[in-house]
């Protein structure tokens, strides 16, 4: 279900992504994140442009919202893409506590441009040594230790 | 698995990492090393509490000073040792940073146990209906957005 609100907002992460496309930022993905009508934060793919792979538009409107805020939570909050979001920028939208993605082009899309997300997202529910990046589990004692250390501190912050 | 004496000897350093900006109170207790050709390339830890920022974990972190200190975003080659198994958001930056390998030394269920939530967020990729996640995600097609991918397939640059 989206209401006349949401296709604003989409339209505003579709027009970000054309313009910052054109402008060489980085590949056609814009983001707005929005709370009560009120836009925190926007975000734009800057992967080529700041040498960063982690600069998709989702991850950078989150950090800019967060940043604008004062605060590691966007609860209640919506996130507008351009494109459905990868596999990193899904997770974190999980860890910014936000409450709803509403989006317009699709992996498969993102893929027929060269933009292949679907083989992230295949990896993802792989056991960690199965994976296309090999990953080994290698408990140590002070690992554990360090856990412990958390629970038992007193001023830790909950979230 | 081949693990010798250096790789152990980085994988205790991203935990003291953990310890250290723990006890500075910036997030909960992860570190990352990141290596390149036996070589420390950089370091990352949980600084969520810190700087606000929800995406500013260990292995995120260590992978965008990483590709600072390179002047590019291929870490191909590049092993990536982490106090807890990475989460799906730096697992994905990983794969979109070339990372070639991982070892780690907490695992996602003891996150759980310290209230870390990711292996439930991994739980959410099992979901083949993306409207029925924990995050609702709406598919809202739109004419505008088609176009944008169309300029880009036709960009000469
Ligand atoms: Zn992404
Ligand atoms: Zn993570």
């Amino acid at each position: 279900m989206t209401t006349q609100d949401d296709l604003l907002h989409l339209a505003r992460a579709v027009a970000l992504s054309r313009e910052r496309m054109e402008a060489n930022l980085g590949g056609p993905f814009g983001a707005v994140i929005v709370r009560e009508g009120r836009v925190l934060g926007e975000g734009w793919n800057e992967v080529t442009s700041s040498n960063d792979p982690t600069a998709h538009a989702e991850v950078t409107a989150i950090r800019k919202a967060c940043g604008a805020l004062g605060d590691f939570s966007l609860a209640g909050a919506t996130l507008y893409t351009s494109c459905e979001p990868c596999p990193m920028c899904l997770a974190s939208a999980y860890w910014a506590r936000i409450s709803r993605i509403v989006y317009a082009n699709t992996r498969d899309e993102a893929a027929a441009i060269g933009f292949d997300d679907a083989f992230i997202y295949d990896e993802m529910p792989k056991p960690p040594g199965e994976r296309a990046i090999p990953m080994d589990h290698v408990p140590t004692p002070e690992a554990a230790a360090a856990f412990a250390a958390w629970m038992a501190k007193p001023d830790k912050i909950e979230y | 698995m081949s693990f010798d004496s250096k790789d152990r000897g980085f994988l205790k350093r991203a935990v003291d990492i953990a310890f250290e900006h723990m006890r500075s109170g910036e997030g909960r207790p992860f570190g990352a090393v990141l290596v390149l050709n036996g070589k420390p390339l950089a370091e990352g830890w949980n600084s969520v509490f810190a700087s606000k920022d929800p995406t500013a974990h260990a292995e995120l972190m260590a992978i965008r000073r990483a590709c600072k200190v390179l002047g590019h975003g291929d870490l191909s080659g590049s092993v990536l040792y982490a106090s807890g198994e990475p989460c799906p958001m730096c697992l994905g930056a990983m794969f979109l940073a070339g990372v070639s390998r991982c070892y780690y030394a907490t695992t996602r269920q003891e996150a759980s146990r310290i209230g870390a939530q990711t292996e439930a967020i991994y739980a959410e990729y099992l979901k083949e209906n993306p409207e029925e996640r924990a995050i609702p995600c709406i598919h809202a097609p739109m004419a505008e957005a088609s176009a944008a991918f169309d300029e880009w397939l036709a960009k000469a640059d």
